[in-house]
């Protein structure tokens, strides 16, 4: 799956987030307009919203990306979990903001932000990664603000055409599930290295080595820091990618396996060391059926 | 010349008559020489919203009283009418003012007199409260006191009044949180009246807690600042600015009771409107509000908040659609690769895809550094072949040399690991490459290029007769329930047919196999291991079940299992 389409899926899966989000909480009574009963009313809202968007959101990597059913089932259940408990406090906080702030297009837009961060953020947490932490939050941020600012675009053309309120409404909630989706894919290229497939049955993927191993094999067990590569050329735990302080080393997981690296620079084929050797840029690297390149 | 001078008389005398027309409405809005000042708007009655305001006179600038005729009462809510529900002129019994009056209490208070210039100015503001007015008094040192709950009883709040004496430190910011708290439960007009003549020195609320307590329940705080000495001006200002009141310093002590009869008559000369929002969604949005009086001779405008930060207002007719459209975007990848998959089988191949070349890519690394290349002649030139018909097969099924697929080959025979998939899709037989290390090449037999094979990109689609060439094998697709393999029997010494492991499978045989040795250039041992299946050579011959027999040219075996085995 390429770049392109990850991004595709995310937006996707965000806008679907969103738009359920709006469709099933839209059975919330609520016309108070004081602040405590509006606070109140938001809880389940919140958690309501995040746990749409964080259970369709954490599923994708393991469902569209690596097709591991496992991954996919655990991805949901942590996006879900972190949407919940960020969607709580995130909807409450955005009130606060919205209020401090005095509404109209800063309030609002601040208040969405304020969500998308907590739910970026709470991705990372629940997952235990500290770059998933950082492309969450950023991610989250930057999609709070573009989805909030369509959000408001969307609210206000629509703002004198009655029969349309409920249009706008989830089509602004799609928007901000949607761009929270796709900031969540764009900054999670940042700041990582990252192993393309370039051949085989995973082509045209990209597997961000976020942890500081991650282990590429036919073990569909999920877990973080596991990829799991259906190819009958690859042993359960066929080779490890280890994040050390002067770059990427991969190591092989199988005893008596001999993995080659194809040198970008030298063009020679060189094994693999047990104790591991050290990835550059764009080298080349074959396990079982598939290939891969290494981009820092 | 005449011409033109009647012309240019007509657009004279068109262009006064149109200004005598649009005249009299520019005047009569502006004849009245009055503005609005709007004061506050309130939606603690939501929808139910009530506007504040004075009438100023423009030359003045002085507020005066005139009474309005409420059927010249207009209210446009974000452009929209909105219907009118109560108007309330000064002096009306029927407004409602609440009033909470916070006092410093601190020991500087005791000092050149102020104490008592307060007092005087309390007791004078609490004289001028009307009908249904309320106030409460809360006063402050170190610690804030209610000392009188909210009442229209003149005589309680004189007494409390009376009590106030010097004490110690001021907490003035806890003392207005609690006054804010208490006016938020109070209906109508509601305004905070807070006096110091220090800095605060104690307790837990902070000046955001008490902007944000007044902007949250829509307060509005009066700040009066006394003396010259120890004041904190900018907090005061800021604290009144931010919740929509005002700050006035008092200088004098005797200058107080000016003051508060001045705020006390600003609350009795206000006009209130209250309407039903034409629009009562709780969508957050911020809505101009325009007020019409007296026919539109007076006018004034200001805006109104919705507060809630979000809006869940769902419609099902809204909701299918949507959905639907992006569950369609999600397939829509899908669908699109699966349309391409089928487009790879080119209707005139020998034109738009060119015999398999293997690229020169250089060195791909592998688990064992690759093989070098073994040049094989094409599977009818060989001279001997082993071709085995399956039927009763059902799709997808995935051909391959793992023991996963459906139908397990060796290595050794096809040269490399295989990995194919054949599925239905769209009604035509479609095979796809899911990972082979060597070159596949297909024969798109049945689309006008019989005999010529090119290399296999993905995937393509099959005809009955479409035959797939990779290492020593051919596959031969007859119908989507039967194939064909034939293996270069001249390759190879022995042969093993049968459970896995095996070089070509035959079903339904657990722990048997059936092996094939060279006996020379055209004849083969035919050997049985295990006795899970018996055979039968053909044309005629009686069923063997553990035997020996020699296969040469044109032998035929058909297999219990329904497999027909047969040398070439």
């Amino acid at each position: 799956m390429s770049k392109g389409i990850q991004l595709y899926y995310n937006i996707l899966f965000g806008a679907l987030g969103g738009l359920l989000a709006w469709f099933i909480l839209g059975f919330v009574k609520r016309d108070s307009v004081d602040l405590p009963p509006i606070l109140l009313s938001l809880l389940p809202l919140g958690a309501g919203a995040g746990l749409f968007l964080g259970l369709l959101i954490g599923q994708i990597e393991g469902s569209l990306i690596e097709k591991s059913w496992r991954k996919a089932i655990t991805g949901a259940f942590n996006g879900a979990l972190a949407g919940v408990i960020s969607g709580l406090v995130g909807f409450v906080l955005a009130q606060l903001i919205f209020t401090i702030i005095g509404g109209e297009l800063i309030g609002r837009v601040l208040g969405w932000m304020c969500f998308g961060l907590l739910v970026g953020v709470s991705q990372g947490l629940v997952n235990r990664s500290a770059h998933r932490l950082f492309y969450g939050g950023a991610g989250g941020l930057a999609g709070g603000l573009f989805g909030g600012l369509v959000y408001e675009g969307i609210t206000q053309a629509a703002r004198n055409f009655e029969p349309i309120f409920p249009l706008a409404g989830a089509l602004g909630m799609a928007a901000v599930g949607a761009s929270i989706g796709a900031f969540f894919a764009l900054f999670r290229r940042i700041g990582r290295a990252r192993f393309d497939c370039i051949d085989g049955i995973r082509s045209g993927t990209s597997y961000y080595l976020e942890e500081e191993t991650t282990i590429f094999g036919r073990n569909d067990r999920g877990g973080r820091g596991r990829v799991y590569i259906p190819d009958s050329g690859l042993a359960k735990e066929h080779l490890s990618v280890q994040r050390r302080k002067d770059g990427y080393y991969c190591v092989p997981q199988s005893p008596g396996s001999q993995i080659y690296i194809a040198r970008k620079a030298s063009g020679q084929p060189e094994l693999v060391l047990p104790q591991g050797t050290k990835l550059e840029n764009k080298d080349e690297i074959k396990l079982g059926n598939v290939s891969f390149q290494f981009n820092k | 010349m005449l011409n033109l001078l009647s012309k240019f008389t007509i657009i004279l005398w068109v262009g006064v008559w149109l200004a005598l027309l649009l005249l009299p409405s520019e005047v009569n809005a502006q004849s009245s020489g009055y503005d609005i000042e709007i004061t506050t708007i309130s939606i603690k009655q939501w929808p139910q919203v009530t506007v504040y305001f004075h009438i100023k006179n423009k030359q003045t600038g002085q507020r005066e009283n005139i009474p309005l005729d409420t059927t010249k009462v207009k209210i446009l809510e974000d452009g929209k009418d909105a219907k009118i529900i109560r108007v309330t002129q000064p002096g009306q019994s029927t407004s409602e003012v609440s009033v909470m009056l916070v006092m410093d209490s601190s020991g500087s208070m005791g000092e050149s007199g102020k104490m008592a210039s307060v007092i005087e100015a309390a007791t004078l503001f609490v004289n001028l409260m009307q009908g249904n007015d309320r106030s409460a008094l809360i006063s402050f040192s170190d610690q804030a006191s209610l000392l009188q709950s909210f009442t229209s009883d003149k005589t309680a709040l004189l007494s409390k009044i009376n009590r106030l004496s010097p004490g110690n430190g001021t907490n003035m910011f806890d003392a207005i949180k609690m006054g804010v708290e208490l006016l938020s439960k109070e209906s109508g007009r509601q305004l905070l009246i807070v006096l110091t003549d220090g800095v605060t020195s104690s307790g837990f609320s902070s000046a955001s807690d008490v902007i944000n307590a007044a902007k949250k329940n829509q307060i509005q705080i009066y700040t009066v600042g006394v003396g010259n000495g120890n004041l904190d001006e900018n907090l005061l200002t800021d604290l009144a600015n931010q919740t929509g009141g005002s700050y006035h310093p008092v200088r004098q002590a005797d200058e107080l009771s000016k003051l508060y009869t001045g705020i006390s008559q600003g609350l009795h000369d206000e006009y209130s409107i209250t309407y039903e929002t034409p629009r009562s969604l709780n969508d957050g949005t911020t809505r101009p509000v325009a007020i019409n009086l007296e026919g539109g001779s007076i006018q004034g405008g200001g805006k109104v908040s919705e507060p809630n930060f979000i809006n869940f207002q769902n419609n099902i007719l809204v909701f299918i659609p949507l959905l639907l459209l992006l569950l369609l975007m999600l397939l829509l990848p899908n669908l699109r690769r699966s349309r391409t998959r089928v487009m790879v089988q080119p209707s005139t191949p020998e034109i738009s895809q060119p015999p398999y070349q293997p690229q020169n890519t250089g060195y791909r690394p592998d688990i064992q550094p690759p093989p070098p290349p073994v040049v094989v002649p094409p599977l009818q030139n060989v001279g001997l072949r082993l071709k085995i018909e399956y039927r009763n097969l059902s799709l997808p099924l995935k051909i391959g040399t793992n023991p996963e697929t459906n139908l397990p080959l060796s290595s050794q025979l096809v040269e490399g690991n295989l990995n194919l998939l054949l599925e239905m899709q769209n009604g035509r037989a479609v095979i796809q490459d899911l990972g082979t290390s060597i070159p596949v090449e297909l024969n798109y037999k049945g689309s006008g290029n019989n005999g010529v094979f090119v290399a296999l990109r993905q995937s393509g689609a099959l005809q009955p007769g479409s035959q797939i060439r990779v290492g020593n094998l051919q596959i031969q697709y007859n119908a989507p329930n039967s194939l064909e393999l034939s293996a270069n029997a001249t390759a190879f010494n022995q042969l093993l047919l049968g459970a896995w492991p095996s070089d070509l499978p035959l079903r339904g045989v657990a722990n048997s196999q059936l092996a094939l040795n060279k006996l020379d250039a055209t004849s083969f041992e035919v050997k049985l291991s295990g006795s899970s299946f018996q055979f039968r050579m053909l044309p005629g011959r009686p069923l063997i079940t553990t035997a020996q027999a020699r296969m040469i040219p044109g032998s035929e075996i058909i297999l219990a299992t329904g497999e027909l085995l047969k040398l070439e």
